[in-house]
């Protein structure tokens, strides 16, 4: 199975940050005529690399780098202003634990609201209902709002309901950095389960045990430029030299 | 972009969720869609009836029949106006149609307005006029105003995320639009001039010529009705264009 599953080809992405806050219609009438002055702010220079299906990729890279705005090219929520980006299956995002999730509503009806916004059908989540439930833990607080839940059950419940969304491609951002010993050791097996089923992850992390321990290949970003791409372990302790 | 199933259901869900959320933790909790419209009538009635009423029996359940159709308008627009900025967690993590956020939004003032409908049935049945086929035109007036609302919102929900202040206007303008929707007075106190300029405000002539079909049984003026309908559909299909445009970059507006 060596068929590229993701395809990007010397993406740039630029932002536009306006260097006076012209927000509103009256700022934007009283400079009509004086055009605006924008700071260009490089979030991503040329960046190109492959995955293969089933492979797992890891992003290593500082704080601002350019990780998050790669992650978010590849979900397709911002558009690239030069450069090709393919990709050859469907993909969830997971980029922020329970995306949507509203604290007034029950935990049973946010399973459902989650679900469908990372695109499960309403057949799906039934069908899938009380393996979420029970990896999540929270059988008995089931309708309760999730603005009583503490922080661990809101982490389970939207890990548990992203892994359950049957997808090729899977981008977490940092999903390990939260939760308990307990949390990460079912993470883990969630993972390896994926493997298995040949999915396709990628996956940010500051962790270079987790990168290592899961990923084949890995890349580092460095001020907005690819650096490094390769095999994980050589890029993980390169990486370790370096910093 | 192509429908795909999971499409449909998460416009329910979406809509489920606002709907619960909105009345849901209020005391009065459902009460309120019914309350509102009823409040501004009784204040409304109180003032002008006396001027008003005269010579029209009906004033009463024509008043609240212009404030119910008037409070679609106003809640729909308002909604979808803010139906991006609501969602910008969600716009900002998860790929989807936007549009899905838009049309919920507004289907769920829809509801409002079906639930509101109830007071002008209690109205109708203390001072009820004849039934005639003429009310089957109703439900085309709602679909024609249903089509204006949604290709404003288009517009309106872009060029929110864009200028913050478009709330401010626009409830200025809503606020403008109601006291020129002829709601709570008779066309006929206006100079001829200013009637005829009334006839450019579609709100003015839905409202109008429900009231004609609801409560006066007399037929409606078509034309008013054709011109409104091409005008609506052409503002839909203008929003949708605009929208789709704009809305691959939305996301870094926010």
């Amino acid at each position: 199975m060596n068929e590229a599953i993701i395809q990007v080809k010397n993406i740039s992405k630029v932002f536009m940050i306006p260097e006076e806050n012209r927000n509103t219609l009256r700022e934007h009438f009283w400079n009509f005529f004086r055009p605006m002055k924008h700071k260009k702010f490089q979030a991503l220079d040329n960046v190109s690399f492959e995955v293969n299906r089933g492979e797992w990729l890891g992003i290593i890279g500082r704080n601002g780098s350019g990780k998050s705005t790669l992650l978010k090219i590849l979900a397709g929520i911002y558009l690239p202003d030069s450069g090709r980006f393919c990709r050859n299956g469907s993909l969830v995002p997971f980029l922020e634990l329970g995306v949507g999730f509203n604290f007034e509503l029950s935990a049973r009806e946010n399973i459902f609201l989650n679900g469908t916004i990372l695109g499960m059908t309403r057949k799906e989540i039934n069908a899938v209902f009380d393996a979420i439930v029970e990896f999540a833990e929270i059988k008995e607080f089931l309708d309760l709002p999730l603005k009583n839940y503490s922080s661990g059950m809101k982490v389970r419940l939207a890990f548990a309901i992203a892994t359950k969304v049957d997808a090729d491609i899977y981008l977490l951002d940092e999903v390990m950095a939260v939760g308990d010993y307990v949390f990460k050791e079912k993470c883990t097996s969630v993972f390896e389960e994926m493997k298995e089923k040949g999915k396709t992850i990628i996956f940010v992390s500051h962790s270079m045990d987790d990168i290592k321990r899961y990923c084949d290949k890995a890349l580092i970003i460095k001020k907005c430029v690819l650096d490094k791409f390769g095999d994980a372990d050589t890029i993980t302790s390169l990486y370790e030299v370096q910093e | 972009m192509v429908i795909q199933p999971y499409h449909k259901d998460l416009f329910l869900e979406l809509l489920k969720a606002d709907f619960k959320v909105r009345y849901q933790g209020s005391i009065l909790g459902f009460v309120w869609v019914l309350l509102r419209p009823f409040l501004l009538f009784m204040i409304f009635y109180i003032i002008f009836s006396y001027i008003f009423s005269r010579g029209d029996s009906h004033f009463a359940i024509r008043l609240i029949l212009g404030l119910i159709i008037f409070t679609y308008f106003s809640e729909a627009t308002t909604h979808g106006l803010t139906s991006l900025i609501n969602k910008a967690d969600v716009i900002l993590k998860v790929n989807f149609p936007r549009q899905i956020v838009v049309i919920s939004s507004i289907v769920n003032s829809l509801l409002t307005l079906f639930f509101s409908f109830v007071i002008f049935i209690a109205f109708w049945v203390f001072n009820p006029t004849s039934v005639s086929a003429l009310w089957l035109l109703f439900p085309v007036y709602l679909l024609v105003l249903s089509i204006l609302i949604t290709g404003l919102s288009f517009f309106l929900s872009v060029l929110s995320v864009k200028f913050r202040d478009m709330q401010m206007i626009w409830e200025l303008f809503i606020q403008i639009l109601f006291y020129g929707s002829a709601i709570f007075y008779p066309i006929s106190i206006l100079s001829p001039k200013l009637q005829e300029y009334m006839y450019w405000n579609p709100i003015f002539v839905i409202i109008q010529q429900c009231r004609e079909i609801l409560i006066d049984n007399t037929m409606p003026d078509l034309k008013f009705l054709f011109v409104i309908s091409l005008a609506s559909v052409a503002f839909f299909i203008l929003g949708y264009v605009y929208f789709k445009r704009n809305i691959k970059r939305i996301a870094e507006y926010f």
